[in-house]
């Protein structure tokens, strides 16, 4: 089955409702940084919709390719799984489910990637000039690759990073990433600007100090950070990393918890419980983080799994061997003990109390280390709250469900002060 | 000091009457209607003449499903926490237990003073739980009480899916109609094997940990606690009402409350 029609009124839509959501939070906070993820998330959908009109090549990619490489270039990013997810959320989600069904995308396959093929087979989606993928972060992300390079018919560019972190892996990726540039230069007919992508890798700098400083504030006793931010950190680096407009988002989320650092002021009047999460929260679960902290004092304190560049290093001057080196910052996609060592690390910095461990029941890699997890966390007397969910699917385990499980974690907290 | 707890399930509310240690009353009423007609219903039955009166009670704490819609209850509490409270009650060496209701199986792991350390509920599917078992009664057209010793006769053990309830009755209708049928005993056998496959993997999830109890009505199911006892590899302890322990652990922590409130 091969992608026909585009239907990019659709993507109109999600720049609509994502510029709506910008009006209100920028109503509602009293500091830019919080206002401004919605605007990055409509300002990536315009680029991504109007790429073709404007004469811009757009390439689409899978999660943590550098889009360092692709500003450099001038060549519009097209955050696959991100986009897709925001766009199904907004047009109607179950026509999308339904599509990546009917072309035998079985329900046990993960959520996430039957929704990139879905809005892919629906149409949804400006038909890109090129893809990008690479085995980040499991090995459906290499096969999605794979599929959309045939129904899209368009070329298409793997990238290989190995499973270990050592000198030579980093050598070996530092190739792959020249091999990606050259084949960015042959499609585009540019020629890539080693000058320009120092500058977008200082921009990446930037963003990785600020990243790191964030990070460290947010040890503090009282907790000073919306539980929802960090979520939103991460998918904006996800869309625009390289951008001027991601240093400025993370300075505005920085200076808003440095003052309430400073100011020894909690999110919460009562903090109550300090939480560690791992994976992504369900989409549709990002209300209950707001209910966490405001009915119940829950302040979620880091996320393991969403804090991989806080130890990063970005040098200006070694621009692919610092994309290479931030690649493999990803440590829960290599082997486990690196993450555990890192989860126990952050357990104690962070002084928390508790975990939620966001079992995605189609990520194997996930769920496969939920019980080591847990289990290193009880011995340091940490209890874990696994809940079954989807990551995508609203209607594999509901708000009110998942609600039910929280305030049963938090009696359980109670009982152990 | 008198206190209670009320335990609002799916189909069933349950009532325990403390007096200091000692259950003095208590009731299991088959629900129907709003939450809190049923609490009251279910007082009404469990404190009848001669028995303590509502007003003498210090607390009342709510447990269950239904638990919000007791406005009288003077605190709510999760199943887990006083599922581990009632258990610890009757059988302090007990550090899991296995709680089969009408249509939740929630596995609970407790510590030495009767504090909850872990929960997990199935997920998904009715396959675990007592609702599962008494469709299966209907398609075998026998009681449950029947079923239930039967399985102890069979000679063989008939294979039924684990995964879906729906897919087990279809597997069931088509052991029954197959030519030779496939002996009755042991298909329920089968089911109960099915049921225990599923129940015992939740189990493990939390990790089994002797003392093992089971408990809610399906505890009463001889063929299917013996099943299971042959899953985890351990013997279970199972209560003299085994559906109360909820509504006993809701009245042991309503004990905590009172004792708090009085110290204050």
């Amino acid at each position: 089955m091969k992608v026909d029609t585009l239907d990019t009124s659709k993507l109109d839509k999600v720049v609509s409702v994502m510029e709506g959501l910008a009006q209100r939070r920028k109503a509602q906070s009293a500091t830019e940084g919080g206002a401004m993820y919605y605007d990055i998330v409509a300002n990536s959908f315009r680029k991504v919709r109007d790429a073709r009109d404007e004469g811009q090549p757009l390439v689409a990619h899978t999660i943590f390719v550098p889009t360092e490489l692709l500003f450099a270039m001038d060549i519009v990013p097209f955050y696959l799984e991100g986009m897709c997810e925001i766009t199904a959320r907004v047009n109607g989600m179950e026509d999308v489910f339904s599509a990546a069904k009917s072309a035998g995308f079985a329900t046990e396959i993960c959520s996430a990637h039957r929704l990139v093929d879905g809005t892919v087979l629906k149409g949804w989606m400006p038909r890109p000039d090129a893809f990008v993928w690479s085995n980040l972060v499991c090995d459906l992300t290499l096969k999605t690759g794979d599929y959309l390079v045939k129904q899209y018919d368009r070329p298409g560019f793997y990238l290989d990073r190995p499973y270990r972190y050592d000198e030579d892996a980093v050598q070996y990726y530092v190739k792959e990433l020249e091999a990606l540039v050259s084949f960015l230069e042959e499609f585009t007919g540019r020629r890539l600007d080693w000058d320009r992508l120092k500058e977008v890798m200082e921009y990446s700098r930037q963003a990785t100090e600020l990243f790191r400083e964030i990070c460290e504030l947010r040890k503090a006793v009282p907790s000073p950070m919306r539980n929802q931010h960090m979520i939103e950190m991460c998918l904006a680096q996800l869309l625009i990393s390289g951008a001027p407009e991601l240093v400025e988002f993370y300075r505005g989320i920085r200076d808003e918890v440095k003052v309430a650092v400073e100011g020894g002021v909690g999110l919460v009047p009562e903090e109550k419980y300090r939480l560690l999460t791992f994976f992504f929260y369900p989409a549709h679960i990002w209300k209950l983080l707001d209910a966490m902290q405001n009915e119940y004092g829950a302040v979620i304190v880091t996320e393991p799994h969403l804090t991989p560049w806080a130890d990063g290093e970005i040098d200006p001057g070694r621009p692919l061997e610092s994309l290479a080196r931030k690649a493999f910052a990803l440590v829960d996609t290599g082997p486990l003990q690196p993450f555990l060592d890192k989860v126990l690390r952050e357990a104690e910095e962070y002084k928390a109390e508790g975990a939620l461990y966001w079992a995605h029941i189609g990520c194997r890699q996930t769920c496969a280390t939920t019980r080591i997890i847990k289990d290193a966390l009880l011995e340091r007397g940490i209890p874990t709250l696994v809940i079954d969910c989807d990551l995508a699917d609203p209607t594999y385990v509901s708000g009110e469900q998942t609600k039910a499980k929280l305030e049963e974690f938090f009696e359980l907290l109670d009982e152990r002060k | 000091m008198l206190v209670a707890g009320i335990d609002l399930g799916n189909l069933t509310t349950k009532v325990v009457v403390l007096r200091e240690d000692e259950i003095v009353a208590s009731a299991i009423l088959i629900a129907a209607g709003e939450g809190e007609a049923e609490a009251l219903r279910a007082f009404g039955e469990a404190l009848r003449p001669g028995q303590p009166a509502m007003q003498d009670l210090e607390c009342v704490v709510a447990t269950g499903v239904g638990r919000k819609s007791v406005p009288f209850a003077q605190r709510q509490r999760a199943s887990a926490s006083c599922l581990a409270r009632g258990i610890h009650h009757l059988y302090p060496s007990v550090r899991i237990l296995i709680d089969v209701g009408a249509e939740t199986c929630t596995v609970v792991k407790l510590n030495e003073r009767g504090l909850l350390e872990d929960s997990a509920t199935n997920e998904r599917c009715a396959s675990g739980t007592g609702v599962f078992l008494e469709t299966m009664a209907k398609l075998m057209h026998m009681p449950l009480e029947e079923m239930a010793k039967r399985s102890l006769l069979a000679e063989g053990v008939a294979e039924v899916s684990n995964m879906c309830a729906i897919f087990a009755e279809q597997e069931v209708i088509s052991h029954v109609h197959r030519d030779p049928p496939t002996p009755m005993n042991d298909i329920i056998a089968g089911i109960h094997t099915s049921m225990a496959t599923r129940v015992g993997g939740l189990a493990k999830r939390v990790g089994i940990r002797e003392d093992v109890a089971l408990t809610g009505g399906v505890a009463r199911n001889v063929g299917f606690a013996r099943t299971l006892e042959d899953n985890l590899g351990v013997r279970l302890v199972i209560p003299d009402q085994p559906e109360l322990v909820a509504a006993l652990g809701a009245a042991v922590s309503a004990r905590e409350e009172a004792a708090k409130k009085a110290a204050v």
